[in-house]
């Protein structure tokens, strides 16, 4: 039997859009669009860092202005402060280590009730190889509008290649003490209560060794000693870097730019369990959160999401799947971030998740969480709907529209007007200095994004309202918030990559009314990481955690804020210890300082706080 | 007896050839009715010859045609594969299998098929130019740029100029990119189709508004160029400007009512732009017109699912991911309408889906930067 002709089929017919009619063969065009129709309305695919295909607003995003409200001009006073730190810059950054750096720490180090800032660094790649180091800074904070440089005498200004921290009180001795995350080996700096601290990483067991970038303290089996989240981002050779511009995922829009995280290899996330007796063991396996798939992990925090009384944890990766670990009591935790949809973008699309700000913005009683990420991309705003289902609102609820041309790092939820609304800050800047280049519009340094809570489940923008230096573009990286100079108000501190930080005074609303609570454990760990207030005023619910952690790599004020708006007192606190212990108050007159010790109430301060 | 005795063996002599002669007949038929486009008849004549000779390659990649002709991949690609098994050289059965793969961006499939045609014929500008595709497409610009010079020093055509000015382009030689293009542009007898070929190249390197600018010059110089305004239509998609996407997909819509591509577009942009209950006809329509297309049924179990429709969102999910079993956000999709209708436990299995497919997509991307010699990592 002979063989038949076969037709071929590669001429017209053959492909949607091929020519008829006699035109020259244009198969090839076949390949020309893809009917992975995700990436048709996204330009970053293929790109270096922010892999992530960001789905464009849909027509009924909101960007809502703010109008008609009084906005708290925020202002510049890192000068005045005597704040003199400068963090160190790599003009290219050729190197995706070079982009990382600048978590800020607010801690009250010698417990006179007064934030003190700490203030992390890295050295460039040449500097690292010339074995240079770079010095980080603790400031303290005079009680009167200034800082002194405490560094030395401190002790803590050279940990390693830093690029984050928490702070937490392992020891329970009432001395808040700091953990560095660092590349090739992190430091746990105890605070020994006289203005001086110690590295005692290797005898506590906490190095990891990896390139640490997250870290969070937490008490996740409830025994009263906090335990370490750490997560770790790329497996990172300082002597052998990847090549600056070679391959796919270095490159953005067409131009050369640092490799990675894409293409790079990434590292595991370790769970230090707290021994009680000044060591820990690394039980990162064994309870299920070490991450085999090796993402690139960030920021990560604990929380009760869903009333368990159990601390979950929260883990923003870059460019890969977040990890949403729920806490199932026996020391395992279960991944269920995608179940969940906090995990990944709408559609399943996978985002740099960078910063993570947490609270309960809508009085439900439930966390929420916002996640900062890269340029192109919204900020999802994953809100807590209960029984672990989270639906993102980002757009619905005004933040995403806004959030979407930035890379965006440090965010905080904070009730910067102090009407009883979790507001929301957020810090900017590029990772490449190559864009400056591109015809794109993108610049290297960005604006911060100040968005007020309009009590509604909506976000309106006041970025170009609340003062100048808000808009100031700069490249930002950690930010946290605190109450600087106890007056009431909550400032913002923002550590830069490139150049000098920025203290941000924030000066409040006049007639606005707050209260504040430092919490002191005595079953449960000692500064309480992991309590919950609620607050009922006028018939309003608030309800906040500390959080070890959280933002960009960086640690808020530990004590907890809330604005009250017109009301002069607090009806009733609620305070639920992480021992499981439930203290309440009733009728605490605002604007004021509380101490509350665990079974006892409200204290003077001298009673939760150590003396030198 | 004896007459019983001639009848038995006349049947067993010529019985073969008669039925031989009968399959030839079909065969042709069959041919015949490809030819003029009458598939079903095609189909029907081409797998009665195989009942009689299961081994007819011809008939076999003829069959294959007419599943790509009318978009059956999937079955196309089984004939194909037979017609190989038995005749492992047949360049016919190899172009056809990979430009199958092709058609469906399996780049990786599709490159296996196009290097056997172009090992056994060098010279062969199709394969040449349909392998340095799949190289440029499928991540490998530097290969592709192998092949693409000497063939376009020999054969200066403008899809193998375009490739090969998409080649430079990806592999970061932006400059020698824009001198190919302009070489390409500077043909007049060409201008339009290489204004097209310039905004493919633009679209490709995300540079969306001179895509848009090229576009609209092909339109000025050929207002019926074949496709430009459904191009046109994306590259809108991509800037964010969904009215004009919209009225530049209706435009092409009108000129090319059946065209399946165009209809997934206008389809997906409404998914995209929330426009769920008018995405529906069309995304319904190209399903059906493209059973073997993945994107639509995922696009129709997404407006499903936002519908509220989440047993009829399972249904087009599972048949999207059937079709592409490697696409997350189909699974992530579908996991999430089976999490709606409380089907927890398929939902799991769906989300975990979700995160192989992440690895394995992390790990070649590793794996290609360490065959680069450019992941410094320990």
């Amino acid at each position: 039997m002979q063989i038949q002709f076969v037709q071929r089929d590669g001429g017209s017919g053959l492909v949607r859009d091929s020519m008829t009619s006699g035109r020259p063969w244009m198969g090839s065009l076949i390949c020309m669009w893809t009917m992975g129709a995700l990436s048709f309305a996204s330009p970053e695919r293929g790109s270096a860092q922010g892999m992530a295909q960001g789905v464009p607003p849909p027509p009924n995003a909101k960007a809502i202005k703010c109008k008609d409200r009084p906005i708290p001009q925020l202002v510049d006073v890192t000068e005045k402060a005597g704040i003199h730190f400068t963090h160190s810059s790599a003009p290219e950054a050729r190197y995706i280590v070079e982009s990382m750096s600048g978590g800020v720490l607010l801690l009250d180090y010698d417990r006179d009730g007064w934030l003190d800032i700490y203030f992390t660094n890295a050295p460039t790649l040449e500097d690292v190889q010339e074995g240079k180091k770079a010095t980080g800074a603790l400031y303290h904070n005079n009680h009167d509008g200034t800082f002194t440089d405490v560094t030395e005498k401190a002790g803590v200004g050279t940990p390693c290649v830093a690029m984050g921290g928490a702070v937490g009180d392992y020891n329970n001795d009432g001395w808040p003490d700091i953990y560095v995350t660092c590349l090739g080996g992190n430091v746990l700096y105890r605070n020994n209560g006289d203005g001086t601290f110690t590295d005692v990483t290797k005898q506590a067991g906490v190095t990891d060794g990896r390139w640490s970038m997250g870290a969070a303290f937490g008490d996740y089996d409830g025994d009263g000693f906090v335990d370490l989240m750490v997560t770790n981002y790329v497996d990172f050779d300082l002597y052998h870097p990847p090549k600056f511009g070679s391959g796919l995922t270095c490159k953005y829009m067409g131009v050369d730019v640092q490799c990675g995280p894409r293409g790079l290899k990434g590292s595991g996330d370790s769970l230090f369990h707290n021994n009680g007796n000044g060591t820990f063991t690394d039980v990162s396996k064994k309870a299920g959160v070490d991450d085999p798939a090796t993402y690139y992990g960030l920021t990560t925090i604990w929380a009760d999401f869903n009333n368990t009384g159990r601390p979950d944890i929260y883990v923003a990766n870059d460019s890969t799947a977040a990890y949403l670990y729920r806490n199932d009591g026996n020391g395992k935790f279960t991944d269920i971030g995608l179940e969940s949809g906090t995990a990944l973008g709408e559609d399943g699309h996978e985002q740099a998740e960078m910063g993570i700000a947490i609270g309960d913005y809508l009085h439900t009683g439930r966390p929420s969480l916002a996640v900062t990420d890269f340029a192109l991309d919204n900020t999802p705003v994953y809100r807590n709907d209960g029984n672990w289902n989270f639906e993102d609102v980002s757009y619905s609820s005004g933040v995403g529209l806004v959030s979407v041309p930035w890379v965006k790092w440090g965010i905080a939820f904070v009730d910067l007007d102090n009407d009883g609304w979790l507001d929301l800050v957020t810090v900017t800047g590029h990772v490449y200095p190559q864009v400056d280049q591109l015809a794109s519009g993108a610049k290297f340094r960005e604006p911060k994004l100040v968005q007020y809570n309009l009590g509604d489940g909506t976000f309106c923008d006041a970025s170009d309202q609340s003062g100048p230096a808000v808009q100031q573009p700069r490249v930002s990286r950690g930010l946290a918030v605190g109450d600087l100079f106890n007056d009431g108000n909550m400032d913002l501190v923002v550590e830069d990559l490139v150049g000098s930080p920025m203290l941000l005074r924030n000066p409040g609303v006049a007639g606005r009314h707050w209260v504040s609570f430092e919490l002191a454990g005595t079953k449960s760990n000692r500064l309480a990481i992991g309590a919950r207030l609620k607050i009922v005023v006028g018939g309003i619910t608030q309800t906040e955690e500390i959080h070890s952690g959280g933002s960009y790599l960086s640690q808020h004020d530990l004590r907890v804020h809330f604005g009250l708006g017109a009301a002069t007192k607090v009806d009733t606190l609620e305070v639920r210890w992480p021992s499981g212990a439930i203290d309440t108050m009733k009728d605490l007159p605002a604007d004021q300082f509380y101490a509350v010790l665990e079974g006892k109430g409200i204290v003077p301060p001298e009673q939760i706080r150590p003396h030198y | 007896m004896i007459r019983i005795l001639i009848a038995v063996l006349t049947a067993v002599l010529l019985g073969p050839t008669t039925s031989a002669q009968s399959a030839q007949k079909t065969f042709e038929g069959a041919s015949e009715s490809l030819k003029n486009g009458d598939y079903a008849a095609a189909e029907k004549g081409f797998l009665e010859v195989l009942k009689a000779e299961p081994q007819n390659v011809g008939a076999l990649g003829n069959l294959g045609v007419v599943y790509s002709r009318t978009l059956r991949y999937a079955r196309a690609i089984e004939v194909y594969k037979q017609a190989l098994r038995i005749s492992p050289r047949e360049k016919g059965i190899l172009l056809n299998l990979g430009l199958v793969y092709l058609k469906q961006d399996d780049y990786e499939q599709a490159r296996s098929y196009f290097q056997r045609l172009h090992r056994s014929d060098p010279r062969n500008a199709q394969a040449g130019n349909l392998l340095a595709t799949c190289l440029v497409y499928g991540g490998e610009p530097a290969a592709a740029l192998e092949l693409l010079k000497p063939l376009a020093a020999s054969h200066p055509e403008p899809a193998t100029l375009y490739l090969l000015g998409v080649a430079y382009s990806r592999s970061g030689q932006t400059q020698a990119g824009e001198k190919v293009f302009a070489k390409l542009l500077s043909d007049g007898s060409t201008k339009a189709q290489a204004s097209f070929l310039l905004g493919q190249a633009y679209y490709d390197s995300a540079r969306f508004d001179d895509a848009a600018q090229a576009y609209k010059s092909t339109l000025e110089v050929d207002p019926n160029f074949p496709n430009v305004h459904r191009e046109l239509g994306k590259v809108y998609i991509s800037l964010r400007q969904n009215e004009q996407a919209e009225k530049e997909i209706l435009e092409a819509l009108k000129r090319s009512p059946d065209d399946p591509t165009t209809i997934y577009l206008l389809g997906a942009l409404y998914v995209q732009i929330e426009r769920y209950a008018e995405s529906i006809p069309y995304l319904e329509r190209e399903v059906k017109l493209t059973p073997d297309a993945w994107a639509g049924a995922m696009f129709l179990g997404k407006a499903k699912q936002k519908l509220g429709e989440h047993q009829a969102a399972v249904t087009y999910l599972q048949q999207a991911a059937q079709l592409n079993p490697d696409e997350p956000s189909i699974f992530y999709l579908l996991g999430n309408s089976l999490k709606s209708l409380g089907r927890n436990e398929e939902a799991k299995v769906a989300f975990q889906r979700v995160s192989e497919l992440h690895a394995n997509s992390l790990n070649r991307e590793k794996k290609t930067l360490e065959e680069l010699h450019v992941a410094g990592t320990r």
